[in-house]
């Protein structure tokens, strides 16, 4: 490397900001470093000024943690999805024999089939989240969902503009922006707004919806019928099949998922390990009645083993982990 | 290089945008953690960042680096989310950034007095917002005044007096320092 004459003039605050200078000081990088050296042996009059600007350098030390690779992977997974071109469904192959058949009206058929691509075709977007992913995602309107793991939500772009309607299969979380109604359908129950943010969760037959903002009607199957306000929240009723009458949720305790909190009031055993198990992507055996039991427990993403440890060692369960399968006692 | 790739991903190859993600996505998110403690708005912030990359990327213009480009667009939807609505999208005059100094580092730590150590520590917490974040982007960045004063929207010699301001504090704070080191050198060689 070779040094430049103008560094006899530098400042303590020039060298400060040289970047091989700082490369020197930073990492003793190699060839920096026997370049500054041999400088510095010709220039022992400015060691004063080089030792300042040294002490600077090392001075500004910001502390800051690396992001966690599956941080990182986590958010590629969710850009891959949402750059990947729409899916196209396989068309109904024809038979052999029909072929034959058909080949004088395969003209005429391309053509319609042309426009009905044009015309008609209306593929559906499907995003997909695995086990131990989180997405977020925005809609053609701007409306936004942040997409939990292990779910599934369609919806069609093209009929945006005419109908706001998308199906759930898991959990998810919705910012909707103002509008015409906005319709989540599930395979257990229905909820329609006009431009607000709630929460639904549709996964093995438990079905909840917590109402952050506006106004949310919930329907089920049974034509059961709820509208909520800020605050409130609804499910299924188990034994009645019925929507419960609106109760006042614990912002603190309600859709945390966000932000990989998970709390659980009065829930089944098997609620909280499935949860575990999508956002660990683990799985976890145990016998059937410890399933039933109710407890009210709480987890963070982060470590496995503390997870399993806050859920069972209260219910004087013990979790045992071999690889990916957690077998609880 | 940089060359090579933007046109890659103008070009639609996917394989560009990976490279670039991987690239810079680490520095991308410690840079944008400095905006807001929200985590999860940093990273929807990021991942937003690059499928717009991807679905603008016929009418992307050229750039000399594309890391500029990167804090530059990542900068301002950060801003624009913390500060809520669209229509003030505008930061605050003093700045949003916010890092924490560190000074309990070896060289530091041994040779300081506890004395010098204290105005070090009140110096570097007396830092403005700004002058933070052009030594962060100068010190942990890998990116020149050049492009520090473009992410910043400032001009080139705005970027300098900025920076300049910001390490005179800190020299200043360590004169004592350095006077007997003077001192010693002095001693040394008479």
């Amino acid at each position: 490397m070779r040094m430049d004459d103008n560094y006899a003039n530098y400042s303590a605050l020039d060298f400060a900001q040289e970047p091989s200078f700082i490369r020197w000081v930073r990492a003793g990088d190699g060839e920096a470093a026997s370049a500054w050296e041999r400088w510095l042996t010709d220039h022992p009059d400015r060691a004063g000024d080089v030792e300042q600007a040294r002490r600077i350098v090392l001075a500004i030390q910001v502390r800051e943690a690396e992001p966690a690779p599956e941080t990182l992977s986590s958010i590629w997974n969710a850009i891959q999805v949402q750059t990947e071109e729409v899916a196209i469904k396989p068309m109904v192959p024809v038979r052999r024999t029909l072929v034959r058949r058909l080949i004088p009206y395969a003209a005429a058929a391309s053509v319609a089939l042309l426009a009905w691509f044009f015309l008609a075709y209306n593929p559906t977007k499907v995003v997909l989240t695995e086990n131990a992913q989180q997405l977020a995602l925005d809609l053609p309107d701007g409306s936004r969902v942040n997409v939990n793991a292990a779910t599934e939500l369609t919806y069609q772009p093209k009929s945006w503009k005419k109908e706001r309607r998308v199906h759930l299969e898991g959990e998810a979380f919705f910012q909707v922006e103002k509008g015409e109604p906005f319709i989540v359908e599930t395979d257990l129950g229905k909820v329609e707004v006009l431009g607000t943010s709630f929460n639904v969760k549709s996964r093995e037959g438990y079905f909840e919806v917590d109402c952050f903002t506006g106004k949310v009607r919930v329907t089920n199957q049974n034509g059961s019928m709820q509208v909520l306000n800020p605050g409130q929240s609804t499910r299924i009723d188990l034994a009645s099949g019925a929507l419960t009458t609106p109760a006042v949720y614990d912002p603190g305790l309600t859709a945390t998922w966000r932000e990989g909190k998970f709390y659980f009031q009065e829930a089944t055993l098997k609620e909280v390990f499935l949860e575990i198990s999508r956002q660990y992507n683990v799985e976890i055996t145990t016998a059937p009645e410890i399933l039933g039991r109710k407890t009210t427990t709480f987890f963070e993403l982060g470590n496995l083993d503390s997870a399993l440890y806050k859920v069972c060692w209260p219910m004087q369960l013990n979790a045992k982990r071999e690889g990916n399968v957690v077998n609880v006692e | 290089m940089d060359n090579h790739l933007w046109s890659d991903l103008k070009a639609g190859k996917k394989a560009a945008l990976e490279r670039i993600y991987a690239d810079h996505a680490s520095a991308l998110l410690k840079y944008g953690r400095k905006f807001s403690a929200d985590s999860q708005l940093v990273e929807d912030s990021l991942q937003d960042l690059f499928i717009e990359l991807w679905k603008n990327r016929e009418g992307l213009g050229n750039t000399d680096s594309i890391r500029k480009y990167l804090f530059v667009a990542l900068r301002r939807k950060i801003i624009r989310a913390v500060s809520g609505s669209r229509m003030s999208s505008k930061e605050p005059e003093e700045g949003l950034f916010s890092a924490e100094f560190d000074i309990e580092q070896e060289i530091i730590g041994k040779e300081t007095e506890a004395e010098q150590r204290l105005q070090l520590q009140k110096a570097l917490e007396g830092l403005t917002k700004r002058q933070q974040e052009i030594l962060y982007l100068k010190y942990y960045s890998d990116l020149d005044y050049n492009q520090i004063a473009e992410i910043m929207d400032l001009n080139y010699q705005s970027a300098r007096n900025l920076a300049f301001r910001a390490l005179e504090a800190l020299r200043d704070a360590m004169l004592l320092l350095i006077i007997g080191f003077l001192w010693m050198l002095w001693v040394k060689l008479s």
